[in-house]
Formats: C-alpha cells, structure tokens, sequence
C-alpha cells in the first residue's frame, strides 16, 4: 500500500550555504505485527524501516525507523545547500519494497 | 522457522544496503540494542537538546515530536545520532537519525504512543558523551481537544 511521496521544500532556489528545510512523507500502513485480523492470525509486520536522503549521491540525513513511527510517515529536516543538484530520497520497507523520491535543487 | 528465514533475509539486506552508504542501516534489533547502550553511557540532561512535544496529543497514533540538538560553540562538539524513546511502547526505541556536517541537527516526526507517557531523546555526541532530554506527553480521551 504506497504511493508516490510527497516531499515539500522551503526554497527550490536558495542561495549556497542557506538552511533549507524539507518535509517527507509517503504513503504506507506501517502494520506493526501486533494486530489479529478478524480470523485472529497476526498480521505480519511490514514497517518502512529505513529512510535515507543524500545530495548528490552522498548520504547526509539517514534514519532508521520502528513500530512506534506512525502509519504515513513524516519526516522534516534541515540540510545547508552546499550548491546545486539533487536531492535523493529512499524509504524501504519489511518486504524489501523501495520507494525512491528525487528534488533538484537550482541555486540563485 | 519462519522467523529466521525473514531475520536472515533482513540481515542479507542491511549488509547489502550497508555496502552503499556510509551510515549504514540497522536491523531492528540492533535498534533497540543500541537503546540499552546509549541508557548505559549514564546520560545527562542538557538542557541544549531541545525536545518539543505536544503536552495533550488528541490523537495517539501520531504525535509530533521535534528534537534540536545546538550545543554551545565553545563545546566544539556536534550530534551525531539522535534516538528517540518511548519506554511504555511495545518496542520503546522508537526512531534513530544520524547527521552529516551538512544536515542541522533538527528533525521533527510523528510517533505512536501506546499510552500516555514521557517521551526520551538521546543524543549521542562527537565526542562519544550522551546526553538525553525528557518532555511528558498526556493523551486526551474522546481525542476532540476537550
């Protein structure tokens, strides 16, 4: 159950060195393993437990995430803009599914 | 049986993924082994790790909760990962984030809380001290900011 991420980004243009701040959210249950369904069989867990964004190809914010993170995750970081080019985004999950989000950023 | 075959198989994929990035991913349960490490480096509150947390959360499957980390210059220290705690939940090491010289120690994200509770954050320093900061969250019942 996903679908594409959002992700929200305070200056698409900034100039180098400014603080930026970026929001991230994706789509997924987040199931935790301990729920039943009706029949009473645990749902298997299937948690995004891994959220990583590099710029450039270089890895500069990673997280490593439980069950105790809500359903839909939200993640909001700040990063200095070291200059122009891409921000690259990837959540993966229990079951091996990636979910990859990218930004380019332009510098003023 | 089962379960070894999917803790393999997570294994498998955190030495994969491990061999691309530089802080490599963690299986969940280093997640919580690394809980019990940072609780015995004996942590002390500093009161420049700044953990925000909503005081009433109307609803408990997802509060928000920020954590900045601005150590005074003179220290010459900075974050390196920051872990957030929930010692009432199920599993309590929440969420773990590491930083790069690029990335400002200042994250926020929603968490379920399994019942009303403090909430921990524990920071770990460059200079391998700990620190950890506390903030108390109250669930509401009805959950319609009564």
């Amino acid at each position: 159950m996903t679908s594409k991420p959002r992700v929200w980004i305070s200056n698409r243009e900034p100039q180098v060195g400014d603080v930026v701040t970026v929001r991230a959210m994706v789509s997924h249950a987040m199931e935790t393993g301990f729920r039943k369904s009706p029949a009473g069989e645990i749902i298997p867990r299937n948690i995004i437990n891994r959220f990583e964004c590099s710029f450039d190809g270089q890895t500069i914010f990673a997280g490593d995430l439980d069950t105790a993170v809500s359903r839909n995750p939200f993640i909001e970081f700040k990063f200095k803009v070291p200059g122009a080019g891409q921000l690259q985004m990837a959540w993966s999950d229990d079951e091996g599914q990636r979910i990859d989000a990218a930004l380019e950023i332009a510098t003023s | 049986m089962e379960l070894m075959t999917r803790r393999q198989a997570l294994r498998a994929f955190v030495v994969l993924s491990a061999a691309f990035v530089c802080t490599p991913a963690m299986s969940r349960e280093t997640l919580q082994a690394l809980m019990s490490d940072l609780m015995d480096a004996e942590p002390a509150v500093a009161d420049w790790l700044i953990l925000t947390a909503p005081e009433e959360a109307d609803n408990p499957s997802a509060v928000k909760v920020r954590v900045q980390v601005v150590p005074p210059k003179e220290l010459g220290i900075f974050c390196e990962e920051v872990l957030l705690v929930l010692e009432k939940n199920p599993r309590p090491a929440a969420c773990r984030f590491t930083f790069s010289s690029m990335t400002e120690p200042d994250f926020t994200t929603n968490l379920r809380f399994a019942e009303g509770q403090e909430v921990m954050a524990l920071a770990r320093m460059s200079d391998g001290s700990v620190v950890t900061a506390k903030a108390p969250v109250k669930l509401t019942v009805g959950g319609c900011g009564l």
